[in-house]
């Protein structure tokens, strides 16, 4: 077996002596990563993959990972038969008729991931004509990101933060349709989340309610009795989340959460959720429990490092167009059409052998 | 054998060494030298099981992946999505049990053949269509029916999109039963085309596919890191690209980039049950509800199938979807099942569940893949074998008895 190891030493020798030009050096490194052209990805999760490769592992690590231990125990209902070509994903929220009900969430300080930050998802989101909410966070400024948007724009503050007027003022200014208030999650993005179970900060909802004419979004909530109370003091809709991925805090995923809230203040008051939604499929399993819209955080994160503007598109169509076709795939032509009967909450399973 | 060379003998990355050298040295007349000593110098480390050797239905399958391009694999290997509703079609599998015979029976005591819709069967064993078997091998879907044909007379549905028209395969094999698989053209006049086609060759009975309105299966960046980027757009339908492939002027499902089999109705079935002369059955079917609509508007018979995976990702695997569709049918029609079968004691789960037939897809498609019409018909047998086996042991001698009494299933 030595044969073999002394006849390479032996032939890598021969083509070092030789000093032809034709012979090309052994290049022992490795070429550095090349991102895979953004329309070969196929499903959403490919795009953590191509952000792990521009940002590197300590850059990336605030956008990895997700929550899909609810989401992989819910089944889709398929029905045959029905003409589903004049499917229509327009979702009527504060006031807007949105494309679909998919928009991008507030993430601080997007400059974080890629050079242009929030002006590259809004112009990304606009692009695929999804609405975003702007964190009070941002890296860049709110006139700067009002100006490349072209669809429903909002604004988000944390409750009791000192920010709270002046992006009252900046939400005014830049015609932003809505406010969302985030509870439980400190009063920045920096700050510590509040603990879990700690009581609402009522009042401060109450501070911004009175501070604006917008319809105030109350973001955070996780119990029906907040969701309730959130009502009682002004807020025109709701987003259940629990904040910072709840998997850490061992909390479950929001999807389960949705359709208690959903009861607690009724048909009249929009219920959005967000948290580790990745697939079309999530989105349409929200709808079925009663949500009326989706944030997506992570996964726009994902497009924005990887390509820009273009990749926050690219995420958003590729969830647009699942939740399409999962919804044909059920018999579903319209948001209205989507009922509980079409999402199943299957047993827990440890891994199968095959 | 001293550690490095341990390391140059074993590592991954000494085909990439070598071919490197080869590189190094190649105009040279070393490389000649080479060549004349050893025109394969890598691969003779690997041998391939043959025929003779082949125990399982999985033993076909990394044989079919060596014999075919990646493209050609990653079409019939994948299914929609991200693939979980693929994988539960498997796992399902393991939450049935069954429960051994007190007392288990002699294999020769076991019979299973019955008869479905004028269809006398051996085994209650079935190919379910499926698409391009010449791509598979070049015996392709002559080749698999002449194996179900020598397998006991197993029946066989050709799929619509196939390497070989039926007016090819229906002749080629004298005293095997076919029928016909179709996927719905909007024009009748088209589908009556079709049928007329069927009749003229003897295909009486019908399949219409309902399901795989909307779904692609282009592939994964994991996947296709390995096969180049061949896999998109081989059989993808819907809209790969994402919403952005939408010009600004659509209307309805095309302005969300959705398309494809999502206008069919049943309307249309029931021009299709009026044309079919002979028997038409309704392949795809997953809900109860839609079972009992098939049955109001004429199928003779159910397909419980979810496209092997390839129809809607996060919809249940069709093993956990079938109780609930059984029940509902209550015997007025028969019911055959596919979507994950690659063992007999899958076959043994499905018919205790209440299927009256389960169908083939990626098994026989593996074992034609590997060897050809003789590696499809070695498929079929080992399904066979294992079914009979599998019923001795569950105490069985006849098809009615494998029933629920036989069986524990968890489909919570
Ligand atoms: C590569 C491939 C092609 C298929 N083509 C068709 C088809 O043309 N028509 C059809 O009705 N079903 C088609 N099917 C679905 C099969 O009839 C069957 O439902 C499925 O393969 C069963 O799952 P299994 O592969 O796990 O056995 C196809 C399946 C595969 C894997």
């Amino acid at each position: 077996m030595g044969t073999a190891v002394a006849a390479g030493v032996a032939l890598a020798e021969l083509g070092a002596q030789a000093q032809t030009p034709a012979v090309a050096p052994l290049r022992i490194s490795n070429p550095p990563p090349l991102l895979v052209p953004r329309t070969e990805l196929v499903i959403v999760p490919e795009y953590e993959a191509q952000a792990r490769l521009v940002l590197g592992p300590a850059r990336v690590a605030p956008i990895l990972g997700s929550d899909m231990s609810v989401t992989n125990r819910i089944t889709l209902r398929p029905r045959m038969n029905i003409n589903t070509r004049g499917l229509d994903l327009t979702a009527p929220l504060f006031g807007d008729d949105h494309f679909t009900p998919i928009m991008v969430g507030p993430m601080a300080d997007q400059r974080r991931f890629h050079a242009e930050g929030e002006v590259a998802t809004a112009r990304g989101a606009s692009a695929a004509k999804a609405a975003m909410v702007v964190s009070s966070d941002s890296s860049m400024p709110l006139t700067a990101i009002a100006q490349a948007t072209t669809a429903p724009l909002y604004v988000q503050v944390y409750a009791g933060s000192p920010k709270v007027k002046d992006i009252l003022a900046q939400a005014s200014t830049v015609r932003a349709k809505a406010v969302f208030v985030t509870v439980g999650a400190g009063t920045s993005a920096a700050a510590p989340a509040t603990p879990a179970g700690a009581p609402i900060d009522w009042a401060a909802i109450e501070a911004v309610v009175k501070g604006t004419s917008l319809p105030v979004i109350v973001k955070g909530i996780t119990r029906p009795q907040d969701a309730r109370e959130a009502v009682k003091r002004g807020a025109k809709g709701v987003v259940v989340s629990n904040y910072r991925g709840g998997s850490a805090a061992g909390l479950t995923g929001t999807l389960l959460l949705v359709a208690p809230v959903v009861q607690a203040v009724g048909a009249d008051v929009p219920v959005l959720v967000d948290g580790s939604f990745r697939l079309g499929t999530d989105v349409l399993k929200a709808l079925a429990f009663g949500a009326k819209g989706v944030l997506i955080g992570r996964p726009a994160m994902w497009g924005l490092a990887a390509y820009g503007a273009d990749g926050v598109q690219g995420v958003v169509q590729r969830l647009q167009t699942d939740l399409g076709r999962y919804m044909c795939m059920c018999g579903l032509t319209s948001l209205t059409a989507v009922n509980p009967s079409v999402a199943r909450v299957r047993a827990a399973r440890i891994a199968a052998r095959n | 054998m001293g550690d490095i060379e341990r390391a140059w003998l074993t590592n991954p990355s000494r085909r990439k060494a070598l071919a490197r050298m080869a590189g190094l040295v190649a105009g040279s007349p070393v490389a000649a030298a080479m060549a004349q000593i050893d025109p394969h110098p890598l691969g003779e480390h690997r041998r391939a099981l043959s025929l003779a050797e082949i125990q399982t239905i999985f033993d076909f399958e990394p044989l079919f992946f060596g014999n075919v391009s990646r493209t050609i694999y990653d079409y019939s290997a994948h299914g929609d999505g991200t693939e979980w509703s693929l994988r539960r079609n498997r796992q399902a599998f393991d939450w049935v049990d069954i429960i051994p015979g007190r007392p288990a029976v002699a294999v020769s005591q076991v019979d299973l053949s019955s008869e479905m819709l004028g269809l006398k069967m051996k085994f209650p064993i079935v190919i379910a269509p499926s698409s391009l078997q010449v791509n598979l091998h070049p015996d392709g879907e002559i080749g698999m029916y002449r194996a179900a044909t020598a397998a006991s007379n197993t029946m066989m549905m050709l799929s619509a999109n196939n390497q070989t028209p039926v007016t090819q395969v229906a002749p080629a094999v004298t005293g095997g039963t076919l029928w016909a698989q179709y996927y719905a053209h909007e024009d009748l006049a088209t589908t009556q085309q079709w049928v007329n086609t069927f009749n003229s060759v003897g295909c009486d009975t019908v399949v219409v596919t309902v399901d795989q309105q909307a779904a692609y299966y282009p592939r994964t960046l994991h996947d296709r890191n390995f096969g180049g980027r061949g896999g998109r757009g081989a059989g993808g339908r819907g809209a790969a690209a994402g919403a952005a492939a939408a010009p600004p002027a659509l209307t309805g499902a095309a302005r969300y980039g959705v398309n494809g089999r999502i206008w069919y109705t049943w309307q249309h079935f029931d021009a299709l049950r009026k044309m079919v002369k002979g028997q038409l059955l309704i392949k795809g079917i997953m809900d109860p509800e839609d079972a009992l609509l098939s049955i109001q508007h004429g199928a003779d018979g159910i397909v419980v199938s979810n496209h092997g995976g390839r129809s809607m990702d996060f919809g249940p695997s069709s093993l956990e979807a079938l109780p609930e569709i059984v029940a509902a049918v209550n015997g007025r029609v028969p019911i055959l099942f596919d979507s994950g079968i690659r063992r007999g004691a899958d076959c043994f789960k499905a018919l205790a569940l209440g299927a009256n037939a389960v169908c083939l897809g990626r098994a026989a498609r593996w074992g034609l893949a590997a060897f050809g019409s003789a590696g499809a018909q070695r498929a079929m047998e080992i399904l066979q074998q294992e079914l009979v086996q599998t019923a001795a042991t569950a105490g069985c001698t006849k098809l009615s008895d494998i029933n629920k009494t036989k069986i524990r299933a968890d489909f919570a």
